[in-house]
């Protein structure tokens, strides 16, 4: 078979620009899929080695104050490994040069390091010296944001008292990997940043001497965890125990593994439609070119070639041109996940990131473009062996043409435009299959702005309707409404209101979930409720609303009663009804009347948060005065929260969107080069003809395009609407408990999503079209007859 | 006719009805003819008369509508797929009037396309040399005339030494001098390999270098004649 192998690679290198589009195409398909699983497995991988290393706790429980002996009556609980008693505490932090309100949550460092966990791994300087008064290791977003490193100084509030502090090391942490402001759930480090101290020193700073206010657990192999977590809050409800939280809720570890379920959400929902659009497109195309040499096969057969050694010859092409485009695809899969990574580890501080590479769910992938390629090529050569080799061979008879109704239309046009016509509603599925393949292109660029368009719609909803404020203020503990009364006095602030936040435990039945119960007053106009469907939320003036996943996660529904266990003063416990699920879509959160709640709380009307309507020139002078309360906990600055927020979406957004814009203009261009190349092998006698009969090379170039111009045209429409829907797909891979998001889709999108697809067919039809300016007349009519 | 040496192959009243686009055509209605060994048969006629359809039955490219069709004493009236590949792979050489070249192969490749295929091949470069092309066996088609590209195309059908060759109007495309060439190429194929040769042509003068010529009207046999006096293509002339 030495022969018809030279024969491959020749037809092969003859339609190398046809297989190099093809190749790209699949190559897209695999790469996104490619790039999606790999940089989960990778992130799970560092995630894990990270934990595993750094001895990340099992349990993890926050309460008032204990003395240090309690920790020896949890030690003895069954089941327990390491018992590690910390200090931690939020304190205001003062940067040279800045105003801004800058918290820092500190944590203590004990000896000697084996009874240490959720150790640090220092990326630069070093630990702290034990017994150091002074010395703090920094986290490395935060020490990264403000430009701190081993060396700088700092100043901190602790228990009233300034101290000025010594950055001796940059770290990361395994309780830290999303260092996330508590009260917003979002990365802030110009606000909010990690720091570790000397247990004795921050013990002394904030009067804890002998005692510890957390307390991080690690269990052993195969010990119940719900059953520990029951057995350390009823050992530390006494001293104030907020209710112990496994891994699982621990906030950075919640964070890191609702990311990586998305990540394999995306990984499951859009690469696999685009490995499927690719693997549509390689089966249509294959079968295309295959069909071209109907005549070569039949001479091949005439020769004395078995129907099993042409379908193996021409399948070495179709592997020739999948392999290429797997091997496309996997390079360009490490890059994408490689990216990918980077993004990631922007926001994830692992030590190190570990690259891995899924081989078993890529090997699915390359099958699935081998079976569709192979699969194209298999049946278009079924199709041409089936024809005797002398039918074959002879010269097609003339395309059936038959008159239609249409042809009045037609006769309408002038003579090239009808042949195009004609050419089109003869082969009606041939068209609406390019049609279909030019639709999925545009679709998958739509459908990569889906995401963007409405996150940015759900900002818009959350920064520019719903919250009104320019700042928001978190007080360090309730206050009545005279603070709020003194707050809108301070020159710059045009109106001020409270809100009363409460941090509750919910329970139904065997479920809980932790939240804050938010208290909605008349009257509320710098923060107004709003639903999904963009209009203000209603909530009942008795009884409890709730975040409809989050009524969904509690399994309840309005009527049914929920216990409440409030996490602060008195924790007292009520059990109240659902008035209502709501269609809020920002987070899980329980409302109630702001009356009711303070009769629940048995309080005057108080308020834990104020927000200010600030004028613009005077934020700066506000924040200033602000920071100098002592009943200030943070103060936060919604638009600043927002281009933060932005630019994490947005980095990993635009990746997306760079990616699929590519993806898509190699599938136009797969499409249409193709469709035009193969449409010029097969009509240059036509060509030429017209040529000789006194046609222009612009009319003959319409007659060879317009049919693509057609397919293009009757693709693109249905392909916006096929993006759209692709892309609301894309939005239920958020996780709903995070954001529900309301679908949108900006008029900039459908225009570049269409203009993308445009632009890549006419690139690929000025190119055919500068081949068919070339054809060689005489060659081309002398071949036969 | 030389009735000493055996019938190779026996047709008996083929009938092939065909569509060609929408128009049925009955291509044969009734054809008997017989190959004899080592003999050299023209088969003539006007178009449309049927002699290229009763090549392709006779060569296995196509089958008949009804009839009978035999090889050697072997029935290939309704042959499998197998059957007519392994027919025309084992005894079958053709040479069709537009040559049919693979174009990405050059004259060797497409020689040694067939070689690869039989075991008593000889080697393509003495069936190029044969065909007097050794010196162009490394261009490729369409780096040939149309007389080169002929030649080759018989290269590639006597590399297996064929027991057969099957020629449709192998000189339709070419002029007469380089016709002549084709012509004599193939006379000494059939006198030193002693090939059984049957040419449709519509060039009623190549009738002269043949053992017998069998006419075609209208689908069907009209005479069959003997020629006494075989000229070498040489002495022919149109």
């Amino acid at each position: 078979m030495k022969t018809l192998q030279r024969k491959l690679v020749r037809d092969l290198w003859r339609l190398r620009y046809q297989c190099i589009t093809i190749a790209l195409v699949v190559g897209c398909g695999i790469a996104s899929f490619v790039a999606a699983v790999s940089a989960g497995a990778s992130v799970r991988a560092s995630r894990d080695v990270f934990y595993e290393d750094a001895h990340f706790a099992d349990v993890f429980a926050h309460l008032k104050a204990a003395p240090r002996p309690v920790l020896d009556r949890l030690r003895e609980l069954p089941g327990i490994a390491i018992v590690d008693g910390r200090v931690v505490g939020d304190y205001r932090v003062m940067i040279e040069g800045s105003d801004e309100a800058v918290v820092a949550h500190i944590v203590s460092v004990s000896w000697p390091e084996e009874a240490r966990l959720n150790r640090t791994i220092i990326q630069s300087g070093r630990p702290v010296e034990p017994g150091s008064p002074d010395e703090i290791v920094l986290s490395s977003t935060f020490a990264e944001t403000w430009n701190l490193m081993p060396g700088s100084t700092l100043k901190a509030v602790i228990n009233g008292r300034l101290a000025k502090l010594k950055v001796v090391g940059v770290a990361v942490s395994p309780e830290f990997v999303w260092a996330s402001e508590p009260r917003t759930g979002l990365p802030d480090p110009w606000h909010f940043g990690v720091a570790w101290m000397d247990r004795d020193a921050l013990s002394k700073a904030t009067g804890l001497v002998g005692g510890f206010n957390d307390v991080a657990i690690q269990l052993a192999v195969g010990v119940d965890e719900q059953e520990t977590i029951e057995r350390v809050d009823s050992i530390l409800e006494p001293y104030g125990g907020l209710g112990a939280v496994g891994r699982a809720d621990q906030p950075s570890s919640h964070l890191v593994d609702q990311k990586l379920g998305q990540l394999q959400k995306v990984a499951r929902t859009l690469p696999v439609v685009f490995l499927g659009v690719a693997a549509f497109l390689l089966h249509v195309l294959l079968s295309r070119i295959v069909g071209t040499q109907r005549e070569q096969i039949a001479t091949l057969k005439a020769l004395g070639y078995r129907t099993g050694e042409l379908t193996a010859h021409y399948l070495g092409f179709a592997l020739a041109v999948t392999a290429l485009g797997v091997v496309f695809g996997l390079v360009l899969g490490v890059l994408g996940a490689k990216s990918i990574l980077v993004v990631y580890a922007r926001y994830f501080r692992f030590p190190s990131y570990l690259f891995r590479f899924d081989a078993w769910t890529i090997a699915v992938a390359a099958c699935v473009a081998i079976v569709a390629g192979v699969g194209g090529t298999f049946s278009a050569v079924r199709r041409a062996v089936a024809i005797p080799p002398a039918e074959a061979m002879r010269p097609e008879a003339p395309p059936g043409y038959r008159r239609t109704p249409l042809d009045r239309v037609y006769a309408l046009v002038r003579p090239v435009s009808r042949m195009v016509l004609r050419d089109a509603s003869r082969r009606p599925w041939r068209l609406l299959l390019s049609a279909a393949s030019i639709a999925l292109a545009t679709s998958i660029v739509l459908a990569g702005s889906v995401m963007g368009d409405s996150v940015d719609e759900v900002l818009r909803l959350q920064f520019e309707v719903s919250h009104r404020e320019a700042m928001t203020v978190t007080l360090e503990d309730s206050r009545s409404w005279q603070a709020v009364r003194e707050a809108a006095h301070i020159p710059g602030v045009s109106s001020a209101e409270g809100e009363r936040q409460v941090p509750v435990r919910l329970r139904a039945g065997h479920r809980t979930r932790t939240t804050a119960i938010l208290g909605i007053a008349e009257g509320m106009d710098l923060h107004r409720l709003l639903g999904v469907d963009h209009h203000p939320l209603h909530v009942s003036a008795a009884g409890l609303s709730l975040s409809r996943p989050l009524g969904e996660s509690l399994g309840v529904q309005a009527g049914d009663d929920v216990d409440i266990e409030v996490l602060e003063a008195d924790r007292r416990k009520v059990r109240v009804p659902v008035a209502a699920l709501v269609d809020d879509f920002l987070g899980i959160a329980a409302y109630m009347d702001a009356a009711e709640l303070s009769h629940f709380m048995g309080e005057a009307p108080r308020a834990n948060v104020m927000l200010l309507a600030v004028d613009p020139h005077d934020i700066d002078e506000v924040t200033r005065r602000l920071v100098d309360l002592p009943a200030v906990a943070s103060v936060s600055r919604p638009s600043i929260d927002r281009g933060l927020e932005r630019a994490e979406e947005g980095d990993v957004l635009v990746v997306m969107r760079v990616i699929l814009a590519l993806f898509s203009a190699a599938i136009a261009v797969g499409v249409v080069y193709n469709n035009a190349r193969i449409a010029f092998e097969m009509r240059s006698r036509d060509l030429a003809t017209l040529r000789i009969l006194g046609f222009t090379r612009g009319e003959l170039a319409f007659v060879l395009l317009g049919e693509q111009a057609i397919q293009v045209v009757l693709g693109v429409g249905p392909g916006l609407y096929v993006g759209r829907a692709i892309g609301s797909l894309s939005l239920k891979t958020v996780d709903r408990e995070l954001l529900r998001i309301p679908l949108a889709v900006s008029p900039a999108s459908y225009v570049g999503a269409a203009c993308v697809v445009l632009l890549a067919a006419l690139l690929s039809s000025l190119v055919v079209r500068s081949q068919s300016d070339r054809l060689d007349l005489v060659a081309v009519l002398k071949a036969r007859d | 006719m030389n009735h000493e040496r055996p019938t190779v192959i026996r047709a008996r009243q083929l009938v092939k009805t065909y569509r060609m686009g929408e128009v049925e055509v009955q291509a044969l209605r009734g054809v008997d003819f017989d190959l004899i060994q080592g003999e050299l048969v023209v088969l003539l006629g006007p178009s449309g008369s049927g002699k290229s359809t009763l090549l392709n039955i006779l060569g296995g490219l196509d089958v008949p509508t009804s009839g009978t069709l035999a090889y050697a004493g072997h029935d290939l009236s309704h042959p499998t797929e197998e059957a007519l590949t392994q027919y025309r792979r084992a005894h079958i050489g053709f040479i069709f009037q537009f040559y049919n070249l693979i174009p990405s192969l050059t004259a060797r490749e497409n020689v040694a396309l067939v070689a690869d295929l039989a075991p008593k091949a000889m080697p393509p470069d003495d069936a190029l040399d044969l065909v007097g092309l050794s010196a162009r066996r490394d261009h490729y088609p369409s780096q040939m005339s149309g007389g080169e590209q002929q030649r080759v195309a018989i290269a590639r059908a006597v590399v297996k030494r064929p027991d057969i060759l099957l020629c449709d109007e192998p000189t339709g495309a070419l002029d007469a001098a380089t016709g002549r060439i084709v012509l004599e190429v193939l006379d000494r194929v059939n006198r030193d390999l002693e090939t059984s040769i049957a040419v449709v042509t519509h060039n009623a003068p190549i009738a002269q270098m043949a053992d017998r010529v069998v006419t075609l009207a209208d689908g069907k046999i009209a005479t069959d004649l003997g020629n006494p006096n075989r000229k070498a293509p040489s002495e022919v002339s149109w």
